[in-house]
């Protein structure tokens, strides 16, 4: 398993889409801290509020790095080095466990990144503007801001568990990438359009959806013209088991399909 | 019986199209260099799919180096070298760029195995150029130097030296020799270039329609093949018909390239050259010809295959 990190964070650092998805969120966390306060300034209620903003972008995330997550899942099967990594004696399972692990640790790193720049540019951004700094709901903020970054990574393991599952199942990156594009975008429409069904089943999907629990604990669902946000335990038990639950399902099925079928190049 | 460095019981391989392997049993020892001749679709690229790992059998067993169980198959996977149909190769990455992700796979700690194996296939003047600007035969020397990189005991090749110019593959011949007399590395070669083949290859494995219909070692194929003469002339017909009337033979016959050939058993070389010249016969040509593998598969795949 060791030779096998070894050689994934090697392709890492050589591939252009993981250079690509790191300058993405640099110059994402720039731009929309520049937007944010050419609307409404720099002033900070907080030291910790420009991490509870930071927040409400989330669902940038899920645009782009489950996305690198299924080029990441077929590459073995469009260059053929698959075939050369479990002839050199690697299982099927550790060859897919080991990118399904690489795939997170490079998100919890672009969560970093996207947090942590955001946080410096709006810090720096403040102070170049001499905007007002208080220290009010301080607990408040980092609480917040620190619970979407935990359960971002929680949700982004769902998506990638998700995509790299059907990157099992295609195989061919063409045809892995259309389905997940289908895979995020129906989410997003599960989530947006089925919510105000007149079907009760409907609702019920949309409800229990990834992508309306994403925006719950990013502060920006909206039902009823009112925001909802995880507020008691029950909410907070339901947005961790969502994903848990997807997570189990995707990995068995990618471990299935990839066990089980074989491997043409 | 020591135990085989690959050894196949009843395997097959079934497809909706149908058998690509049917009941193959086959067993390769230390130290063989085994030529897998068929032709395409014959089965050859799904077995050592199959000892690779990335194709099932639908039945029977596969032992590398004795080990049959799961766990322990995978495990005896890292005493192999593979290449089998095309490199797979990072086309954003250089030759060393490729063998430096390979080293991590293999787990190969010797910082200067790459560069050992670039000069063994004689890439070490490949610099920075990307491998996705590879020719075919270079990409293919790369490939062969990522199935050398772990030093294998067991090396697979399937059609190595396809797109390799003719000292090309004069120079991967040499390198596989050198790794079977020296090193005494087992080899598993397939080739549709049979002269190839012959020059390297111990024993022969022919496999058609998924079955293998024969095995046959190199002395075996000596001694098995007739010595033939051939003799070019301007004038093959008549000179035939008076070698038939004067040596008593009905086995003389007029080969495709136009050239008199007949068997060397029971021919006195000194007067079958006489009486050509007594007779006046424009001798253009005369030579003997080796048993040939290429002949073999023929007459053994023409002749019904079973």
């Amino acid at each position: 398993m060791r030779n096998l990190w070894q050689a994934e964070i090697y392709y890492l650092r050589k591939d252009l889409a993981f250079k690509s998805v790191t300058a993405v969120f640099a110059l994402a966390s720039f731009v929309l801290v520049l937007i944010l306060g050419s609307n409404g300034g720099y002033a900070l209620r907080s030291y910790a509020e420009p991490l509870k903003s930071a927040a409400s972008f989330s669902i940038l995330f899920y645009l782009v790095i489950p996305l690198h997550a299924c080029f990441f899942a077929t590459e073995g099967f469009e260059h053929g080095s698959v075939q050369n990594i479990i002839g050199a004696g690697h299982s099927r399972m550790k060859y897919f466990t080991s990118k399904y692990v690489l795939e997170l640790l490079a998100a919890l790193g672009w969560l970093l990144e996207f947090y942590g720049l955001f946080y410096l540019f709006y810090l720096a951004a403040a102070l170049i503007t001499g905007a007002p700094m208080g220290h009010a709901g301080f607990t408040a903020d980092l609480m917040a801001g620190m619970t979407a970054l935990g359960l971002n990574l929680l949700y982004l393991a769902a998506y990638c568990a998700a995509v790299m599952m059907l990157g099992m199942l295609f195989r061919k990156p063409a045809s892995a990438v259309v389905a997940a594009f289908f895979f995020i975008f129906g989410n997003l429409l599960l989530s947006g359009y089925l919510k105000d069904s007149s079907s009760a089943v409907l609702r019920v999907i949309s409800e229990y959806s990834l992508m309306t629990q994403i925006l719950k604990f990013s502060g920006i669902y909206v039902a009823q013209a009112r925001l909802v946000l995880l507020s008691d335990a029950g909410d907070y038990i339901r947005a961790v088991l969502i994903p848990v639950i997807w997570i189990a399902v995707c990995l068995r099925a990618a471990l299935l399909a990839l066990e089980n079928k074989d491997i043409h190049i | 019986m020591t135990a085989a460095v690959f050894e196949a019981e009843g395997l097959s391989k079934k497809y909706p199209s149908g058998y690509a392997l049917d009941q193959l049993n086959m067993r390769i020892e230390a130290g063989d260099v085994y030529g897998f001749v068929g032709e395409n679709g014959a089965g050859k690229t799904t077995l050592m799919r199959m000892i690779g790992g990335v194709v099932q059998p639908t039945a029977g067993t596969i032992a590398l180096f004795g080990e049959q169980a799961k766990e322990r198959l995978i495990a005896a996977r890292r005493r192999i070298g593979f290449l089998i149909e095309r490199p797979s190769l990072y086309p954003h990455m250089n030759a060393l760029e490729n063998l430096g992700f390979y080293c991590r796979i293999f787990g190969v700690r010797d910082k200067g195995r790459s560069a050992e194996v670039l000069r063994m296939v004689g890439l070490s003047e490949s610099g920075p150029k990307k491998a996705g600007e590879y020719s075919l035969g270079m990409r293919q020397r790369l490939g062969i130097a990522v199935a050398l990189l772990n030093r294998p005991d067991f090396l697979v090749l399937d059609e190595p030296v396809n797109g390799l110019d003719p000292a090309g593959i004069v120079e991967i011949r040499h390198i596989l020799e050198q790794l079977a007399h020296e090193r005494g590395v087992t080899i598993l070669i397939s080739s549709h270039i049979l002269s190839e083949l012959q020059l390297l290859a111990g024993k022969y494995g022919f496999i058609h329609q998924g079955r293998l219909i024969k095995e046959i070692s190199a002395t075996e194929l000596q001694q098995s093949a007739q010595v033939m003469i051939c003799i070019t002339t301007s004038a093959p017909a008549a000179a035939a018909n008076m070698l038939k009337q004067e040596l008593q033979r009905e086995d003389i016959r007029i080969n495709k390239a136009g050239e008199i050939e007949l068997p060397r058993d029971g021919v006195d070389l000194e007067h079958l050259m006489s009486l050509l010249v007594q007779r006046g016969v424009p001798i253009d040509g005369f030579n003997l010809t080796a048993p040939n593998l290429e002949q073999y598969y023929m007459d053994l795949i023409g002749g019904g295959g079973r």
